[in-house]
């Protein structure tokens, strides 16, 4: 049997909705090894033009793992924080493994793939606000939740509130203030008080 | 203090207090905090944050990172953090990830043994049916104990996850050392013969590699080793369908064949069952990759690689001329295409391998004097690629010949570049009498050009010490020193004792050179004829005389023909017919026209070589009676000169030729930056462009580009990107300088080797000619009085490039700046009082700044070397490119005398080095904030040199 039956994400997602936490991270299991496999496939693809952007991977990711006739909004909205995570994770691995690669180049190096070697510069300081946003997320777990749809997932606010189910404005509002927040936080240190 | 506010209540005010105008948002705040000063300053502290943020986090973090992300995402896997367990190992470190999986560095602490953990991809590990012959396997794989193979201890799994226990090692892979360029022949030697050893032992056991490439061969202080003996087999994909959520499997077996394509055997490729052969393959693979720095068979695309695999040879001429015939010989065997004609046994290659005496069969000592006397094999080279071109036609290589000459490409040492000896880009070497070796003009970081000496069996060289500044090199005919170019001196050096000894005054700009057998050496003197000195120095007199009767600008690029006393050289004439090779003998004065050409003639073993709209051209040429016979035959090479009077980038001795194919020609970017360097406007694709200059409102370029061997100076509108010729003149050395008024142009133009100066104004067609009462050998347009009334130009003068300027109503040209050094890049300020420009007369160009008028009040403005000056229009500050490239602002201070202030370097320009006279780096705009940039593009491939070689001399294949 060859490709995905959007059976196994629809069930778990749904099996997730009724408070199976087991099926949460065999999703997340799910959904990183579709993820992964297919940035590999779009790795070999597109050697000469990355121009695929993660956001459109992981719609594609969802689409392909999840039968839409069967999840409501809530199951899509958990997914999608799934996803989010998931790159966010990523990023802040890559961005930590950077910071531990300052060792003298003469360690193994077995079998490494050509391009991995490959760094580019962060635009912004992935780790800083990887710690930031977790201090937010004490504070205010939902604006910290739009921030990572919109940040680490790309997500467009239109598309985090359809996702939320709530109004665009509400979103923008939500945004705006986290947004303010993690800057203070950033540039001045100031958690706010 | 007070306790941080009530986060649901500052999230209320806040955003309440956004939808308020700006201007009554502070007095809302205060309002609805009242008394609570902790609220109140929390809000207007986020406040203040929300109005600073700006583009903060406007971007998602994916944004930049796409093909990073994809990566990550692509090889992630739940992580093993250092200080973690994995089964009995203690994880010490992450080490790296391939195509299987993360790598860790891990301890076992039974033994205290360091380990390489590699942790498998779960694609590849092995599911349950499958794991007995997983583990059977790898317990064979285990089995091979051999000091040149990494051993695997052990395989394992925990919890979900699948790993492998390995041999710790460090060192580089041959894939990383191989980025670096071929390895030379003994340590390729001697890692073959390891690999060898171990494919031997391994395949005696009757396990087969599967997977040999340079990746998976460490260059460990022990020696080499093979990583991953037979894991390929081992960790074959699942496509049986295991579990139906993962269609992975199929991916990722795609994904090996990427990685691996390039040395599988054409039986893999196919499908074929895999037997030792494959290892055979592969290993010729690995041998030709050591030699040459270049895969056999990789290429840009799965499909592309598969296809050389099946179907092509590799390219043998790459192969370095000095590789022992019996390597050669192994290598071929190992690459054999069909299995049962490939080398059976690994071993069977130890034995031509292991011959303590490697002979070269092209390297018998014969003095390097007579070999050049001899028929050398070289023209029957050249010879059969004639009759290759001839045939080609017809039968499509079918006649081709049966010896392919062997081609090596000389690049110049890491962070050199080649230097370019004129704007064609042209690199400039010479080979050795003997052509063993080859002397390269390189330029370092900081754009000082120096002699480098590269022997053709090695990538490494050596630089002459002392050669500052060098151009032009030839040799002496025993090749035991060197005459250069440098500061405007003829000077030699020794090869041996790096002695350097200055000789004489030379030209002023593309000098040449040669050395008789009998210490005499030829060149161009700082005139524009040719001098003859003796090697040991002395006086140096005239060889040769310009007939300016007959039209005749220069003489240049001697090369003497085996008598010693004759020679070859380059006349430039006024008349295009009368330009080329001529000959002319240090016993009778006169010289005679050889053939008609646009740059210098090069003799080498019967045959004169010269270039012919582009194509490199041989014809038979007698040296005694100094004749051409038979037909000209165009080589199939291709060659780049400027198609003008010029130096032509081939050099021959022996039996080898060395040239400039135009790869890695200067490429260059044209971008509009601020004063930072920032690019506000990429203007034109990447090209070939040779001047540039901004009309007075910025809003217009000028841009000369060389389009194959013609320049088309056209103007581009910045805004809408529009791009119109200015002149449909043909010709060359196109150099456009705006007027003031931004309403014309004046521009250069040499055709058929005849200087021309245009005006072309705006909606009026046609090219006014401009003839300044000075006739010129060459003219270039610099610059405009602010009342458009004199145009300046640089042109050659008394003994050097000179400043000067022409009256444009009615012609009148006087000098400007006249000295014995070079003076170009004139610039009048806004007042048209002082004018700027750069000379050498301090031994490198600098800028200075003068009176138009008298030439009094002279001061030196650049302070580490430069050149380009250019003003701001308003005259508060003059521009320039230091030595270094960097772009310098002066502040000037305006009165009745010139005075400078404070320098601040601007940004890096990468622009190549001053080529006087040219000018053409950037121009900057009226008011100083925008520049436009030619720069050096990034993404251009270094230039190099080919040398072909007769294979059949040097191979014996």
């Amino acid at each position: 049997m060859t490709g995905h039956t959007p059976g196994a994400g629809t069930l778990l997602l749904q099996a997730w909705g009724r408070g199976d936490i087991q099926a949460r991270d065999d999703l997340f299991a799910l959904v990183h090894r579709d993820l992964r496999v297919r940035a590999a496939a779009c790795l070999r693809r597109e050697r000469r033009d990355h121009s695929l952007q993660p956001t459109a991977l992981i719609h594609e990711t969802y689409l392909r793992l999840v039968d839409q006739q069967r999840v409501d909004w809530q199951n899509r909205a958990h997914f999608l924080a799934i996803a989010a995570r998931m790159m966010r994770r990523v990023l802040v691995d890559h961005a930590r493994r950077r910071l531990a690669i300052k060792r003298p180049a003469h360690g193994l190096r077995v079998a490494l793939d050509e391009d991995v070697s490959l760094v580019q510069p962060v635009s912004c300081d992935v780790l800083a606000l990887h710690a930031a946003l977790e201090e937010l997320e004490r504070l205010d777990e939902r604006q910290a939740h739009i921030v990572e749809l919109r940040y680490f997932a790309g997500m467009s606010e239109d598309e985090i509130a359809t996702a939320l189910a709530v109004s665009r404005s509400s979103i923008t509002r939500e945004w705006q203030m986290a947004r303010a927040w993690l800057y203070r936080r950033l540039t001045t240190g100031a958690v706010g008080r | 203090m007070s306790r941080p506010p009530e986060w649901s209540r500052v999230k209320a005010v806040f955003h309440a207090a956004l939808e308020q105008a700006p201007a009554v948002r502070d007095t809302f705040v205060a309002n609805a905090c009242g008394t609570d000063m902790a609220l109140r300053q929390e809000v207007e502290s986020l406040l203040g944050a929300h109005d600073a943020a700006g583009d903060f986090a406007r971007e998602d973090a994916l944004a930049g990172l796409t093909t990073v992300a994809l990566h990550e995402l692509s090889a992630s896997d739940p992580g093993l953090a250092p200080g973690s367990r994995l089964g009995i190992y203690d994880i010490v470190d992450f080490i790296g990830r391939g195509s299987m999986g993360q790598v860790f560095k891990a301890v076992d602490p039974r033994l205290g043994r360091t380990v390489a953990l590699k942790v498998l991809a779960p694609d590849l590990a092995p599911g349950p049916s499958s794991r007995s012959r997983f583990q059977r396997e790898a317990r064979t794989i285990a089995s091979l104990n051999h000091p040149h193979i990494c051993t695997l201890f052990d395989v394992d799994h925990g919890g979900r996850i699948d790993y492998l226990v390995m041999e710790y090692l460090e060192g580089e892979t041959l894939a990383d050392r191989l980025r670096r360029g071929p390895i030379p022949l003994e340590s390729t030697r001697r890692y073959a013969i390891e690999i060898i050893q171990a494919l031997d032992a391994a395949h005696s056991q009757g396990v087969v590699h599967r997977d040999l490439k340079p990746s998976n061969v460490m260059l460990t202080s022990s020696g080499t080793k093979l990583l991953d003996f037979g894991v390929a087999k081992l960790l074959k994909p699942r496509g049986d369908g295991e579990s139906s959520s993962v269609p992975s499997a199929e991916e990722t077996g795609q994904g090996a064949v990427v990685g691996t394509a390039g040395y599988m055997s054409p039986e893999q490729s196919r499908g074929q069952p895999v037997d030792t052969r494959a290892d055979i393959w592969a290993f010729g693979c690995l041998l030709f990759e050591m030699l040459t720095g270049r895969a056999a068979f990789t290429r840009d695309s799965v499909a592309e690689t598969l296809a050389a695999v099946l179907d092509h040879e590799p390219d043998w001429g790459l192969v370095p001329v000095t590789t022992p015939r019996s390597l050669v010989r192994v290598m071929r065997r190992c690459l054999q295409k069909d299995p049962v004609k490939r080398l059976r046994d690994i071993a069977d290659a130890i034995e031509d391998l292991d011959e303590p005496e490697l002979q070269t069969a092209g390297h018998q000592a014969t003095s390097s004097r007579s070999r050049m006397f001899r028929f050398v094999p070289w023209a029957i080279a050249t010879g059969a690629m004639v009759v290759a071109v001839i045939a080609g036609t017809r039968s499509d290589r079918a006649l081709a010949p049966a010896v392919a000459p062997l081609r090596l490409s000389i690049l110049a040492p890491e962070g050199m570049t080649l230097a370019p000896l004129d704007v064609s880009g042209a690199p400039q070497f010479a080979l050795s009498p003997d052509a063993r070796q080859m002397v390269l003009v390189v330029a370092d970081a900081a754009r000082v050009a120096r002699l480098w000496i590269r022997p053709l069996d090695s990538t490494s060289g050596r630089m002459l010490a002392g050669t500052e500044h060098a151009s032009a090199p030839f040799w002496s005919w025993d090749g035991s020193a060197i005459g250069f170019f440098a500061d405007r001196k003829l000077k030699r050096v020794s090869v041996q004792s790096g002695l350097v000894q200055e000789l004489a005054d030379a030209a002023l700009d593309v000098p040449g050179g040669d050395w008789s057998p009998r210490g005499t050496i030829l060149f161009n003197g700082p005139g524009r004829t040719l001098l003859q000195i003796s090697e040991n120095g002395g006086p140096a007199t005239a060889a040769t005389e310009v007939d300016a009767s007959a039209g005749e600008v220069s003489h240049r690029w001697p090369q003497f023909l085996p008598d010693g006393r004759r020679f070859l050289f380059h006349i430039r004439s006024r008349d295009e017919k009368r330009s080329g090779a001529y000959i002319g003998s240090l016993d009778t004065p006169g010289h005679r026209l050889v053939v008609a050409s646009a740059t210098r003639p090069i003799y080498a073993a019967g045959r004169l070589l010269f270039e012919r709209d582009g194509n490199l051209i041989a014809q038979l040429f007698d040296p005694v009676s100094a004749t051409l016979s038979g037909q000209p035959v165009a080589l199939p090479d291709r060659v780049v000169a400027l198609n003008a009077a010029a130096w032509l980038p081939v050099s021959a001795a022996a039996d080898a030729i060395a040239y400039w194919s135009g790869d890695g020609r200067p490429i260059f970017d044209l971008d509009l930056v601020d004063r930072a360097g920032r690019v506000l406007q990429h203007v034109l694709p990447s090209g070939q462009y040779t001047a540039l200059d901004l009309s007075p409102d910025a809003a217009r370029a000028l841009i000369t580009e060389r389009t194959g061997q013609q320049d088309v100076l056209s103007m581009v509108d910045l805004r809408t990107g529009d791009r119109s010729r200015v002149t449909l003149a043909p010709g060359l050395a196109h150099f456009g300088v705006w007027a003031p008024d931004g309403r014309q142009v004046v521009f250069s133009s040499l055709e058929n080797g005849v200087p021309h100066l245009y005006r072309t104004m705006a909606g009026n067609d046609g090219d006014v000619p401009i003839v300044p009462s000075i006739p010129h050998p060459n003219m270039f347009p610099t610059g405009w009085s602010p009342d458009g009334e004199w145009v300046l130009y640089t042109a050659p003068g008394g003994k050097a490039w000179d400043v000067f300027a022409v009256r444009l109503a009615d012609s009148h040209s006087r000098p400007v700046v006249a000295a014995p050094r070079n003076q170009i890049q004139a610039r009048l300020s806004y007042n048209g009082r002082w004018i700027a420009y750069a000379s050498d007369e301090s031994g490198r160009f600098e800028v200075y700044v003068q009176s138009f008028e008298d030439g009094t009040g002279k001061v030196l403005v650049s302070s580490h070397g430069g050149s380009q000056p250019a003003w701001r229009a308003d005259g508060r500050e003059l521009f320039y490119v230091a030595a270094d490239g960097t772009m310098i602002a002066v502040a000037v201070s305006s009165g009745s005398r010139f005075e400078h202030g404070t320098e601040t370097a601007l940004f890096a320009t990468r622009s190549p080095e001053v080529l006087a006279p040219f000018v053409g780096s950037y121009a900057v705009s009226a008011d100083g904030s925008r520049f436009l940039l030619r720069a050096a593009s990034l993404g251009a491939p270094p230039a190099t040199v080919t040398v072909v070689v007769n294979g059949e001399a040097r191979t014996g294949q």
